[in-house]
């Protein structure tokens, strides 16, 4: 069981903040704003957590040559499959990829949101 | 998150587009749906195990007629709908899930005054719908 600290509640409390803060712009104008977008509050840990140099990476190259495979975006990219699959299911709570399954194959797909960052309050 | 099955149903039980297998929470179909012009997806991260989902659909610009919000938590390692907001069956209402789900219902709110309800009870207490779900697995 994951315990709320009050931290968590306060991290919890500032995205939702920041969060909403866009969408209540879209209410007043929606033609003003893409249709897919993920809002990230400004918080230095949660964003180094997400994109880091090899993420990035991998992202771009999903974008650029969908891999038939999870294994063999690894081979591509000359890693390990298992950081692979770690970055991608980081990638993954981020909207940015999402898996695909066939069978017992699992192709990693890349999602492209608009990313917002949105300023300390 | 698993992707949608061949049935198109996402694992959160929400139908999905098939073409792009994600959760489309406004699938066009309910009696709000008539005449939506543009729809809006934010996806608002809050923790690691923690997200809103908040979706809009427009009849006309700066009409909002379609809202849902989701709050959403990482539990047993998926993705699981906790609370939701929305209109889609032509009244608002928050359902709450797990055991001993409630549903609550908004008569004659609008999708508008919907979302800032949702805010304002996320909020609040998103940490013990949290503790809730988690105390329910």
């Amino acid at each position: 069981m994951t315990r709320i600290t009050p931290a968590l509640r306060r991290q919890g409390q500032r995205a939702i903040k920041a969060g909403f803060q866009w969408v209540e712009s879209a209410l007043r104008d929606p033609e003003a704003y893409p249709d897919f977008v993920v809002v990230l509050a400004f918080d230095p840990e949660t964003l180094s957590r997400i994109f880091t140099q090899e993420r990035l990476r991998l992202w771009a190259e999903l974008h650029r040559r969908p891999p038939k495979s999870l294994t063999a975006l690894a081979q591509r990219m000359g890693r390990d499959v298992s950081r692979v699959r770690h970055d991608l299911r980081i990638l993954e709570r981020a909207h940015m990829a999402r898996f695909e399954h066939d069978g017992r194959r699992v192709r990693p797909v890349a999602q492209a949101p608009s990313i917002v960052i949105a300023p300390p309050a | 998150m698993k992707p949608a099955d061949a049935k198109g149903t996402h694992e959160c039980g929400v139908r999905t587009n098939a073409a792009s297998k994600r959760p489309l929470y406004l699938d066009g179909k309910s009696p709000n749906s008539i005449g939506i012009y543009k729809q809006q997806r934010y996806v608002i991260p809050m923790t690691e195990f923690d997200e809103v989902i908040v979706e809009l659909g427009f009849s006309a610009p700066g009409t909002l007629t379609e809202a849902s919000v989701h709050y959403r938590a990482f539990l047993d390692g998926q993705w699981r709908q906790v609370v939701r907001y929305d209109n889609a069956h032509g009244t608002a209402y928050r359902h709450q899930y797990g055991p001993g789900e409630r549903i609550r219902p908004y008569p004659g709110m609008d999708a508008t005054e919907l979302v800032r309800t949702a805010r304002e009870d996320l909020l609040r207490n998103w940490p013990r719908y949290r503790a809730l779900a988690e105390a329910a697995r």
